[in-house]
């Protein structure tokens, strides 16, 4: 167990110092996240009270609905599609098969890969928070910082299980993220990112009940804009825990097969 | 000490024209302690068998055995016997260092920043490694051959598979890797499988895999082979051809 963390401390140090190397990366988070909010901010404000009344579950302010929704939309590109774009760029620079020929084990693979990409988005995240809460007076105070933990760690789950899946795309067709592409497509869409999945009809409301980022938002929402407790969230708890327990597997045993394919195929290692 | 034996391996890639056979029953058994010298044209199936021996390419047919256990059931055992480089696909990150590479890797084989810095100092005077922490982008090509090399080192492998170790090589640093190969690695407890398309290297193997379009031509003792009529007149032409 020791060298499993062992080896997950190493990914995460390779990562830092991959950004360390890249001076602009935290210029170009601060600047992007600034002006990923502008536009919302202003939105927010020619609504108003209007949608306060669809918006009365989460508060009732759009700016804060639609934070949220965009910090759960970061961390669902680095999850999904950030995970796989790494992956494709391992395979081409040849460090996949270097990292394969060695003795770590797939866990400690696949949780290497995604820890620092994930801790970089909490950054990230946590910016757009601050910015949204000091420059746009979005109200977040009334947050319940366990209740949010736990719904971050168990939607992280299941959104880094859809990445297993997307990264197989990757590796099988060499080419850009068909996979992920259509995920984060569809979530993004019926998820509840920017408004509300009560808005939908009623058969799209069905199908976004099976996106995990739906339930994701929901429980994020509601910890931190309505300060809901772990007792209170358990609904949307468990049905996190459910998605990731049905995700994980699913995702481990499609990405192995695809290494298996690669293997046979010869392309753990493919320059385009 | 590895004993490698290889039994009518084949292996083919998918194509536009349907498949390339890049080995077709190849079968050698290769002596633990000794330099092995795999040799052929461009195509001839010398990565394909480097990469097998490896695991990290599967065959369709045939097994591979390592001290007698069927290589692709040995897993972590085998990563920990094997030291793989393969130069057309280094598997560097740009980014870092000379040695923060080795120290990442080096981690995946369990080895500390500790371990990996005295493994880089002992191979600094064989491979001439430069400024360990100068980024990888910014190294030259043969500098870049020598650094996979010490990679592939780091964990004292007993099975050493390098795919044409002096490529990008002037004659010194080419000279040095053939010393480290003769004087260092040619040890009881290890074996070394290269393949190469030079003479020099050549005459630092004790033995010599022959390998045309797939099949194996010859296999045997370096001054058996070497001696060939038909090997010689390979070698000439392949020569003429420019290709070793």
């Amino acid at each position: 167990m020791r060298q499993w963390f062992s080896v997950v401390w190493a990914f995460a140090v390779r990562d830092a110092r991959i950004q360390a190397s890249l001076k602009m990366g935290l210029f170009i988070s601060a600047s992007s996240a600034l002006l990923a909010l502008v536009p919302f901010f202003f939105i927010a404000n020619m609504i108003g009270a209007g949608a306060s009344s669809v918006l009365a579950a989460y508060g009732g302010d759009y700016f804060a609905f639609v934070l949220l929704g965009l910090a759960a939309g970061r961390y669902m590109n680095a999850a999904v599609a950030g995970f796989a774009g790494r992956i494709r760029s391992e395979q081409q620079e040849g460090t996949l098969e270097a990292m394969l020929s060695s003795p770590i084990s797939l866990s400690a693979f696949l949780a290497g890969s995604l820890v620092w990409e994930l801790v970089w988005t909490t950054a990230e995240v946590g910016l757009y928070l601050v910015i949204g809460q000091f420059v746009f007076s979005a109200h977040l105070g009334n947050a319940n910082l366990l209740s949010l933990m736990v719904v971050l760690v168990l939607g992280l789950a299941c959104l880094s299980a859809l990445g297993l899946l997307s990264a197989c795309g990757v590796l099988i067709y060499k080419e850009a993220d068909p996979i992920g592409w259509g995920l984060s497509g569809i979530m993004r869409l019926l998820g509840g990112v920017y408004f509300p999945v009560s808005l939908l009809p009623s058969h799209l409301q069905a199908a976004a009940a099976f996106l995990p980022l739906t339930h994701f938002l929901e429980g994020l929402r509601q910890a931190v804009l309505q300060g809901r407790t772990l007792a209170e969230l358990k609904p949307t708890l468990l049905l996190l825990l459910g998605l990731a327990l049905i995700l994980w597997p699913l995702g481990g045993a499609a990405f192995s097969a695809a290494l298996r394919h690669l293997k046979r195929a010869g392309t753990l290692s493919f320059r385009s | 000490m590895p004993h490698v034996k290889v039994e009518r391996l084949t292996k083919r890639f998918p194509s536009a024209n349907g498949s390339i056979t890049a080995l077709q029953d190849v079968s050698v058994e290769l002596a633990p302690g000794r330099i092995w010298a795999i040799v052929g044209d461009n195509g001839a199936g010398k990565t394909s068998l480097l990469k097998i021996l490896a695991g990290v390419l599967r065959a369709d047919a045939g097994s591979v055995y390592l001290d007698g256990n069927d290589v692709t059931r040995l897993g972590k055992r085998l990563a920990m016997a094997v030291g793989l480089a393969v130069s057309d696909t280094p598997g560097f990150y740009e980014r870092l260092s000379g040695r923060h590479n080795l120290e990442f890797f080096g981690a995946l084989y369990g080895l500390t920043a500790a371990d990996v810095r005295a493994s880089i100092e002992s191979l600094e005077q064989a491979l001439a490694l430069g400024d360990p922490d100068r980024p990888y982008q910014t190294y030259s090509a043969g500098l870049k051959q020598r650094w996979l090399l010490a990679r592939s080192l780091l964990h004292q492998p007993a099975l050493i598979l390098w795919d044409e170790p002096t490529r990008s090589q002037d004659p010194q640093h080419a000279a040095k890797i053939r010393a480290l190969i003769s004087n260092q690695l040619r040890k009881p407890g290890s074996t070394v499988i290269m393949a190469t398309h030079h003479r020099e290297d050549l005459a630092t193997a004790d033995g010599i895999v022959w390998l045309s379009q797939g099949k194996l031509r010859a296999f045997g003792e370096r001054q058996l082979i070497d001696s060939d009529a038909a090997f010689i007149s390979w070698w000439r032409l392949s020569q003429e051809a420019g290709q070793p």
